[in-house]
């Protein structure tokens, strides 16, 4: 018998209802940080020798360029101190290169490449202040640092205390504020759904290696092409889920058309220089075993949720998800060879959490990684999340929770050290509900407390989200909101909070250029990762997410009639399901009114069924249990297949 | 949500910095253009729309676009601070033995 991965999660956080005080860093980020800073000390314990032995000024320059990138010029004094900047300026392109795609020699090499070029053009003396101002100018740099960081702790204490006074009555708003859980029966996706999911449809239904209507930028950073076909997947999954699970025909097709589109080599190809520049390993770039997991977790939770959705397991057998790199070489991987890697490497990493890009650790990202295998535990039986969860979960808290209790945006694996971004706790609710529900409203009642000041009243009245500045779109890297207002309405609609939902539905509207012509919804200040986002947001309600997850579509719609094909757009599908015998289905004509024709399966063969709704006659299964049905589309068109007796 | 958050914050300010300028020298419009992502307006083709059933297979691989990926950049400015580096090397190395060389000669 497997363990819910949720009774684990309880068991962890009901000892801890608030969030926990803890050291500002954790046993193994504060050994990295160690780590590092013994490495540094030995660099400018290094760079002195040459100073205190006397050798040639190359020498001594080269050591002062050990302290800190660009510090030899300072030495070798006249112009060349103009090459200071511009070796910082390299530098920080190569942290960027770091940052962006693992090339972890990149900095490295900078840092060296400078010493070693101070070195070589210092002549007869070096500059004699250097050896003061040098380190002078670390010491100011490391002074700084410590305030600050002093500083943003002492605030972030101080906004702990604060969030855990607030708790217990917000967590209660939370409780309060919730709308119940819609009943199958209730699920019906409104004409304006519909016009918003063609959007995602459109995409999801070209040929393999056609991607319109997607953001080509770049294939490491955020507008990355396989982020924008995993949201794809996922609003379709979710769809199809809970409105219409018993819809195949095209919702399925483009399903599987997205994993396909995502096997392409172009996708996933960039693993093969992240694996080289970061792991330094030049012959097995397989994507799904070391690190990755801004592959493995989001295209695992993927594969899962539509495997989930269908019913269809094609891609559990062996062999279906290959990597193909060229004729001669293949990464032979399935669903369950993509969990079995997530969970191995939250096994073999010390920090539990473990890397994107190679040592660079995304708390997001290893949320996608805990909710895939808390999915593939309920399709396959297995304890993979109850395995890992309360191990990952402290993690969590000792090595990835800031001074104020919320989750960081990144960590370096490799030193230690934390870089500032901030990262929302509306982000993070939603994942952690699929497996630890009782500090997922812990989080969305954080996020609603910061969420409430913002709250205005637009021209007509009406509440709406009002954020500062100009924002920041990560799918195009232009300035726009949509992401942010889509992750609001998301996890307001997630928590069932219909009030905030419809302040943050309405700025999306209003400020991201909401264009609907052709029966498609889109915004035009938004990238296709910010768009497709906004569908998903506006079409889940209270815990469709979590139940995604955890339960899937009721049983009977994998045993009863399905409509098996319909053409894209001229039907639409609002609601598709079975309760064993019959089939319920609300249509809509995407282009034009009139007759359509339907393909039903799964019906008892032979058997009648008598049709009730649009075009009302009888029909009888062929022998496969298949029957074609002619329907006049006229708006909304509730159709009925019920068993005759 | 987004993965690679801080590479991409960072990335962000590079951008922001040039939106700026960009503001300033060309005034709002260039801004509101820039504004309008032209990948949303793309729609699926009439011929292209997939009827239920119809098995989509992989089309012909295509040239990739002539673009300039962030990692290509990344690099060619590491290439050159290596090849620069070696020739620093080489220089340094060189000028040791000369410096060696008037030595003697002063002895």
């Amino acid at each position: 018998m497997t363990t819910s991965s949720q009774e684990i999660a309880s068991t962890y956080d009901l000892a801890a209802p608030l969030i926990r005080k803890r050291r500002s860093a954790g046993p193994i980020t504060a050994a990295r940080q160690r780590r590092s800073a013994l490495i540094y000390a030995t660099l400018c314990f290094v760079g002195l020798l040459p100073l205190f032995t006397k050798m040639s000024a190359g020498a001594r320059a080269a050591g002062l360029g050990l302290w800190f990138p660009g510090a030899g010029f300072l030495a070798v004094g006249g112009w060349a101190v103009l090459l200071l900047p511009v070796t910082l300026v390299l530098f920080a392109l190569a942290l960027f290169a770091w940052f962006g795609a693992g090339m972890v020699v990149a900095p490295i090499i900078v840092w060296i490449a400078a010493a070693l070029g101070a070195g070589s053009m210092a002549r007869g003396e070096i500059a004699a202040a250097s050896p003061y101002v040098v380190p002078a100018l670390v010491a100011l740099a490391f002074a700084y640092v410590h305030r600050r960081t002093q500083r943003l702790k002492r605030v972030g204490l101080a906004k702990l205390d604060e969030r855990n006074r607030y708790l217990p009555s917000a967590i209660a708003e939370v409780v309060e504020r919730a709308t119940p859980v819609a009943s199958a029966a209730q699920r019906e996706l409104a004409a304006d759904d519909l016009a918003a999911l063609r959007y995602v449809l459109d995409r999801a239904l070209q040929p393999i290696g056609e991607l319109g209507g997607f953001d080509k930028i770049d294939q490491f950073q955020t507008a990355s092409l396989r982020y924008q076909l995993n949201h794809l997947g996922y609003t379709l999954a979710l769809a199809q889920c809970h409105y219409t699970p018993s819809f195949h025909g095209y919702l399925s097709q483009a399903q599987r058309n997205l994993i396909e589109q995502y096997l392409q080599k172009p996708i996933w190809d960039y693993w093969l220089y992240e694996s080289a520049w970061g792991h330094l390993n030049f012959t097995n770039p397989d994507p799904a075993s070391k690190d990755n997991i801004m592959l493995t977790g989001w295209f695992g939770l993927h594969v899962g949720m539509y495997t989930s959705a269908s019913g269809d397991r094609r891609y559990a057998d062996p062999g279906s998800l290959t990597f193909r790199l060229s004729r001669h070489r293949a990464f032979h991987h399935d669903l369950h060879s993509l969990e079995r890697s997530v969970l191995q490497n939250f096994q073999d990493s010390e920090f539990c959490l473990y890397p994107c890009e190679p040592n660079w650790v995304y708390p997001i990202c290893n949320h996608y990684g805990m909710t895939s295998l808390a999915l593939y535990d309920r399709l396959f039986e297995t304890s993979y999340a109850a395995f890992t969860l309360n191990r990952w979960l402290e993690s969590l808290d000792r090595e990835f929770t800031d001074d104020s209790g919320s989750v960081i945006g990144l960590r370096s694996a490799l030193t230690g050290i934390r870089f500032p971004f901030p990262a929302a706790e509306a982000g993070f609710a939603d994942f952690t509900n699929c497996f630890a529900p009782e500090r997922a409203r812990r989080m969305w009642a954080v996020a609603r407390h910061d969420i409430e000041p913002l709250l205005t009243k637009d021209d007509q009245g009406n509440a709406r989200v009002t954020l500062p500045g100009n924002g920041f779109d990560f799918g195009n890297y232009r300035q726009g909101w949509a992401g942010v207002y889509a992750t609001i309405l998301n996890a307001a609609h997630e928590f069932g909070d219909e009030e905030i939902a419809a302040a943050a539905q309405r700025s999306l509207d209003r400020d991201c250029g909401r264009r609907d012509d052709g029966g498609i919804v889109r915004y035009t200040k938004a990238s296709n990762l910010s768009n497709t986002f906004a569908v998903r947001a506006r079409i889940v309600r209270r815990d469709d997410f979590r139940n995604a997850v955890t339960q899937g579509p009721s049983a009977a719609v994998f045993t009863g009639p399905i409509l098996a094909e319909a053409k894209y757009p001229d039907v639409l599908v609002a609601r598709a399901r079975s309760h064993g015998d019959d089939l319920d289905l609300v249509l809509y004509p995407g282009a034009q009114s009139g007759p359509q024709t339907l393909r039903l399966e799964r019906l008892r063969p032979g058997a009648q069924y008598a049709l009730i709704g649009a075009g009302e006659g009888v029909c009888r299964a062929d022998e496969t249990g298949a029957a074609s049905i002619q329907v006049d589309l006229r708006g909304r068109t509730p159709v009925q297949i019920a068993l005759r007796d | 949500m987004p993965c690679c958050a801080f590479a991409a914050f960072l990335f962000s300010q590079l951008i922001l910095g040039v939106a700026a300028v960009r503001r300033i020298v060309l005034g709002a419009r260039a801004e509101s253009r820039s504004q309008t992502n032209a990948a949303v307006e793309w729609r699926l083709p009439e011929s292209g729309g997939a009827a239920a059933g119809s098995v989509i297979r992989p089309t012909s691989r295509r040239p990739r676009r002539l673009s300039v990926p962030i990692f290509a950049l990344a690099a060619l400015i590491e290439l050159a601070v290596l090849c620069g580096a070696i020739y620093g090397v080489r220089a340094h190395l060189g000028h040791t033995h000369h410096e060696s060389v008037d030595a003697t000669d002063t002895r």
